[in-house]
């Protein structure tokens, strides 16, 4: 799911970085972790930025919600 | 005659001393639930105190309050004073000498049996709990859209991730209709399955303004939501049904804004301190590599290959002086096997057989004669015996 992508991508990343200071794999290994890496660091930075400001109201309006700009009003604040 | 105008302070400071002179007002007993209680930093305690139908005031000045037993909202207590006016407002409270605590107020029983009965229902296990996802898109708020609490959560969220878009379910969060519309709320943003995360809550206030967090409907809701469910109700002292039951408890509607979004800032800098450890990595692995191709390419067996070979010159050596050693062996054996051979042939010489008394007989080229063929009449031959020989002539064959 979408959703997890970012997470899943971060754990991926971390898990790369343990491999290649772990001395664990060859070099020929690490040439394909490393290019793994940073492909999955600019998917992040890419999903970081995907999405826009915006803060609305939801209102019910013939069984429809629909949504609006927050007014701000201020009475009887809570 | 006209009748007299007074003054405001004037009138007030009439009815005070009314009230001051009541001999009932001047010493009561009054019975009650706690509620609004608020302790100033002066040590004065202002709240009121209550029954199903009436709500009175009461202040508790430092002395008194020093010595009264700790109380909070929904406490019933007996409480000793006096009724007097406070002349700045017109407002007549009860001066509270002592207060005694009278049980635990009805709400908190109540709290506790629904508690402890939605905790043996499994509601509040930390295992069910749903996991707030790192980086949600999509917020969804059910609370008052005009409170504190939404602007704190709002600016809050906007400051640590701002590109993020917010949905607020507009409800009332305290009075009869707040249960309904709070569980509501979370039912419909269910339905719309449009949001990652739903943040439910309000501001602080006494225990019966957060009471709808407090109703088992909107538990219901919490606990069958697919959404995972932030629950962020008054201040970090006050814990709800809601609370318990909610994947994630934000101790008050801003901690809920740190809570569910990360830092943005914060997200880029972890996003770039991987992205220089692992060309660091990448690098120092390099050179490793680097180091052990130098480290190979110097190795004797490339810089004086000789080397390799020298130890091999070695075997070889040793290898030849076991083999002569075992060549020089076999000829000896095969020398003793000859030895053998001699001794044997030795007594194979006719020689030997003259000396046990017989002889033989040489043609004239000196061969042994075997055979009646090898003579013809007339012809001289040698008799070999043991001690001498003798010529003596074939006269005939037979």
């Amino acid at each position: 799911m979408k959703k997890t992508a970012f997470e899943d991508n971060i754990k991926r990343i971390e898990e790369i970085i343990g491999y290649i200071e772990g001395n664990q794999v060859s070099l020929d290994e690490s040439v394909k972790y490393f290019e793994e890496g940073m492909k999955l660091i600019k998917e992040c930075e890419n999903q970081l930025e995907t999405t826009k400001k915006k803060v609305v109201k939801l209102v019910s309006k013939d069984g429809e919600m629909t949504e609006e700009p927050l007014d701000g009003g201020e009475e009887n604040g809570v | 005659m006209r009748q007299r105008v007074l003054s405001v302070s004037k009138l007030t400071k009439y009815i005070k001393s009314i009230f001051d002179n009541d001999v009932i007002l001047k010493n009561v007993i009054v019975e009650g639930e706690i509620s609004n209680y608020k302790l100033h930093s002066s040590g004065h305690a202002y709240f009121s105190v209550k029954d199903d139908e009436s709500r009175l005031n009461c202040v508790m000045f430092k002395n008194a309050a020093s010595s009264s037993p700790s109380i909070c909202d929904g406490d019933k207590v007996i409480l000793h004073g006096n009724i007097s006016v406070y002349e700045k407002n017109g407002q007549y409270q009860l001066y509270v000498q002592k207060c005694e605590k009278k049980g635990l107020g009805d709400l908190y029983v109540e709290f506790e049996k629904l508690k402890s009965e939605l905790e043996s229902l499994g509601w509040f296990d930390p295992l069910k709990k749903k996991k707030i996802p790192m980086v949600p898109k999509k917020i969804g708020i059910v609370t008052s859209p005009t409170g504190a609490a939404i602007r704190d959560m709002i600016s809050v969220i906007s400051r640590r991730f701002p590109n993020v878009e917010i949905y607020i379910m507009p409800v009332s969060v305290q009075g009869r209709e707040a249960p309904g519309e709070i569980s509501a709320g979370i039912d419909i943003f269910n339905a719309m399955n449009k949001v990652d995360v739903v943040i439910i809550g309000r501001g602080g206030g006494s225990i019966e303004e957060l009471w709808a967090f407090n109703e088992r409907i909107v538990a219901e809701s919490i606990y069958n939501s697919i959404i995972p469910v932030v629950s962020a109700v008054g201040h970090e002292t006050d814990f709800t049904i809601s609370d318990f039951t909610a994947d994630l408890r934000a101790p008050t509607p801003s901690a809920a804004g740190e809570l569910v979004v990360p830092s943005l800032e914060e997200l880029k800098d972890k996003l770039m301190s991987f992205e220089k450890r692992l060309s660091k990595d990448m690098l120092s692995q390099l050179a490793i590599g680097k180091e052990r191709l130098i480290r190979l390419r110097g190795n004797y067996f490339f810089s004086k290959p000789e080397m390799f070979y020298s130890g091999h010159t070695q075997t070889l050596d040793i290898m030849k002086i076991d083999l002569e050693r075992s060549v020089m062996k076999v000829i000896d054996l095969k020398k003793a096997f000859l030895e053998g051979y001699r001794s044997e042939l030795k007594g194979m010489n006719p020689e030997n057989v003259l000396k046990r008394g017989y002889a033989a007989i040489k043609g004239a080229k000196g061969e042994y004669i075997g055979s009646i063929d090898q003579v013809s009449p007339g012809e001289n031959v040698e008799i070999v015996f043991k001690d001498g020989r003798a010529i003596s002539k074939i006269l005939s064959k037979g």
